[in-house]
């Protein structure tokens, strides 16, 4: 047997470039359904995981699933925002905690998350440093977001324009770093995390100027009186909030008129939940409450779908490809013809023969076994993050 | 050597044993007071007495502002509003006293505004302020009167609601706060009554008030009058001559109501005038060694010199 091994293992060592060949082969035959069934498989529960935590939705009618996805992975909403005073009426209806969130801006790619106090508590996040936000124009970064953007507590970021033609129509804030949250594997640790009131900030619908009453500057005002003063466009909106211009920081017209792009809503119990839900299918108002889970799940069942397509596709090409490897052989054994009838002139039994090819084929397989556990691992490691970074 | 090992173990025994004890002698009263004291800030001194008179010891209470001379401009600090944050209970003005309350994160759910549901009795400020900047075109500041418990029965009001969230915090102590709330009641209802005597004939008297902060003032007690924007450490000249000489009517004795006391030149250039002040101090900060009912008191004592 020792024997036997050592003249398949030469002959394979020998022509490794055939051999490497058809182990890549047998391995992504072997990978591909089996990488996709746990590719699938932990997706799923991943997001079903994040949607089964967010028991209830509310936002602009529109598509589902855009609402579901942006409100629990941050990417760009693409539905309308609801205006903040949705979070009073939940808030008054007494059967829930409503959560509102703005995450209609961005620094560089990190996407900031306007919100309150509670969602920390909502989702269990804990910082790893730092302290929470406690004052206008203060942020916490989810773990990924810090390492991303090399940034420490006490140092600052700037706020991105939320397009490339709206140079003007937010106000890139210079926002400073309080706390660095825990690590968590999910999308909260992509996040920008401050005030609802710090997003609107930069959104303009907030902002800090110079006390108009006080100023003496003819060059800033067009026209003044005790109860009137008209300033000209040089006066210009801070764009970093200080202990100084803090209080000069003010908003403009009904705050329950303000944009919110989602609120999560945390109910009481199960009854309060329902009573909700029917409350707001009863108003048909111009919002939507949905159940995320629901959604993700619907999501889910049609990746599951695509899945077993792809999965009996994979199967049926890899007996196809069993058939042209079983013919490769033969005909591999065929070729060597002559090397095999030197083997028996030297004494070499028809037994010893066939365990030598045996032997050849019982190695390729294994290596191939090894390389496509090997990809399954990795695309289980890896292939996650990178299906949730294609999502958003 | 065995006998010493023994004596020094024993020793150290011994000091273990009595710093654990003195440990526990200093921990328990800590656990004893958070048990049984929730921890409450307010953001105005009229806010605090209300508090104070009603929780008495029973509650642990802070007001940040206390060092300002106007809490309504307070600038928050991070470590204040993190502690406001884990604090029990905020109980703010409402009625857009606290301009900083905009510029913190705090959770709603833990703030009691004394002024919500009473939107029909709160009063503008009488001012419009509209300015135009940047691309944003031009907007409005109208602004509501914040200055609520100028209004006594708004104070009590407030009072009430202030009493109402301490009995929900400590269910076991509802009637040391209620009958509290009652003795405060009482006093104000009796300030409240003197202050509706005041008969101030506006065919005989004009009022003039320094600041517009006395809407709530004028309302309640029929002082009505016109606001300036003098400060009392203001430097008497030419223009606010001039405005006094546009403003008083002939025919009328006429009264500047001042925050604080004038400063002397300010003080004889309206005696010149014909112009008498009176200090009608709005309580913004803690006052020095008066509490609130007695600068109210105060106050009245002042105003009924308008009779003399």
């Amino acid at each position: 047997m020792n024997n036997s091994f050592y003249i398949a293992w030469r002959y394979l060592q020998f022509h490794w470039g055939k051999t490497l060949l058809l182990i890549l082969s047998i391995s992504l035959v072997i990978f591909i359904p089996l990488g996709l069934n746990h590719l699938v498989n932990k997706g799923s529960e991943d997001l079903m995981a994040r949607a089964e935590k967010t028991p209830l939705l509310v936002g602009a009618p529109g598509s589902e699933t855009e609402l579901s996805l942006s409100s629990l992975y941050f990417n760009k909403p693409k539905n309308q925002p609801v205006m903040f005073r949705e979070v009073e009426k939940i808030k008054e209806q007494q059967l829930g905690k409503p959560i509102p969130l703005n995450i209609e801006y961005q620094v560089k790619e990190q996407p900031i998350v306007g919100t309150t106090p509670d969602y920390f508590e909502f989702r269990d996040l804990s910082l790893a440093e730092g302290r929470k936000m406690a004052i206008l124009g203060e942020c916490v970064l989810g773990a990924e977001a810090a390492r991303k953007l090399n940034a420490q507590v006490g140092s600052s970021i700037i706020s991105s324009p939320s397009g490339a033609f709206d140079v003007a129509g937010s106000f890139p804030l210079k926002m400073n770093i309080v706390g660095i949250l825990e690590e968590t594997g999910t999308s909260d640790d992509e996040a920008v995390f401050t005030d609802i009131k710090t997003s609107w900030v930069i959104s303009g619908k907030a902002h800090g100027h110079q006390d108009l009453q006080q100023v003496e500057n003819d060059s800033l005002l067009l026209a003044k009186d005790e109860t009137q003063a008209v300033a000209s466009p040089a006066v210009l909106s801070y764009t970093e909030i200080t202990p100084e211009n803090i209080n000069s920081f003010h908003f403009h017209g009904d705050p329950g008129d303000y944009p919110v792009n989602a609120i999560i809503v945390e109910p009481k119990d199960r009854k309060s939940a329902l009573m909700l839900r029917g409350r707001y299918e009863n108003e048909q108002s111009s919002v939507q409450m949905l159940v995320p889970e629901k959604v993700i799940s619907e999501l889910v069942g049609t990746m599951i779908s695509v899945r077993d397509l792809l999965i009996l596709a994979g199967v049926i090409i890899g007996i196809a490809c069993l058939a042209i490897l079983a013919f490769v052989f033969a005909l591999s054994i065929k070729l060597r013809k002559a090397e095999l009838q030197t083997m028996k002139h030297i004494g070499a039994s028809r037994n010893f023969i066939g365990s030598v090819l045996g032997l050849e084929i019982g190695l390729v397989l294994l290596s191939a076994i090894i390389v496509s556990g090997i990809l399954t691992l990795i695309m289980g490691n890896f292939g996650i993050p990178l299906i949730e970074k294609l999502i958003s | 050597m065995k006998k010493t090992s023994l004596i020094l173990a024993f020793l150290i025994c011994l000091v273990a044993c009595k710093d654990k004890e003195k440990e526990n002698n200093t921990t328990e009263p800590v656990s004893e007071e958070t048990q049984e004291s929730p921890v409450v800030y307010v953001s105005n001194y009229p806010l605090y007495y209300f508090a104070e008179e009603i929780g008495g010891e029973a509650i642990d209470l802070r007001f940040p502002a206390s060092g300002e001379t106007d809490p309504s401009g307070w600038v928050a600090g991070a470590e204040t509003i993190l502690n406001m944050q884990q604090a029990d209970l905020v109980i703010i003005n409402g009625a857009t006293f606290e301009k900083w309350r905009n510029n913190v994160t705090l959770e709603e759910a833990n703030i009691l505004n004394t002024t919500q549901g009473l939107d029909d009795r709160l009063l503008p400020l009488g001012e419009k302020f509209t300015h135009s900047h940047g691309e944003g075109g031009e907007h409005t500041h109208e602004g509501t009167a914040s200055i609520t418990w100028l209004d006594l029965e708004l104070a009590i009001a407030q009072a009430e609601k202030v009493k109402n969230a301490f009995q929900e915090l400590l269910p076991g102590k509802r009637e040391e706060f209620q009958q509290n709330f009652q003795d405060l009641k009482q006093s104000l209802t009796d300030l409240d009554s003197n202050y509706d005597k005041l008969e101030v004939d506006p065919e005989k008297f004009q009022l003039i008030y320094s600041h517009p902060v006395y809407q709530y003032l004028q309302n309640a007690y029929s002082l009505k009058g016109e606001s300036l924007h003098w400060e009392p450490g203001d430097a008497w000249n030419k223009d606010k001559k001039h405005e006094i000489e546009h403003l008083a009517k002939k025919g009328k004795k006429t009264y500047l109501i001042w925050e604080d006391e004038p400063a002397k030149e300010t003080k004889e250039g309206l005696e010149e005038m014909g112009v008498h002040s009176i200090v009608v101090n709005p309580v913004f900060g803690q006052p020095e060694n008066l509490d609130f009912q007695e600068v109210i008191f105060k106050n009245l004592q002042n105003l009924q010199k308008i009779k003399e």
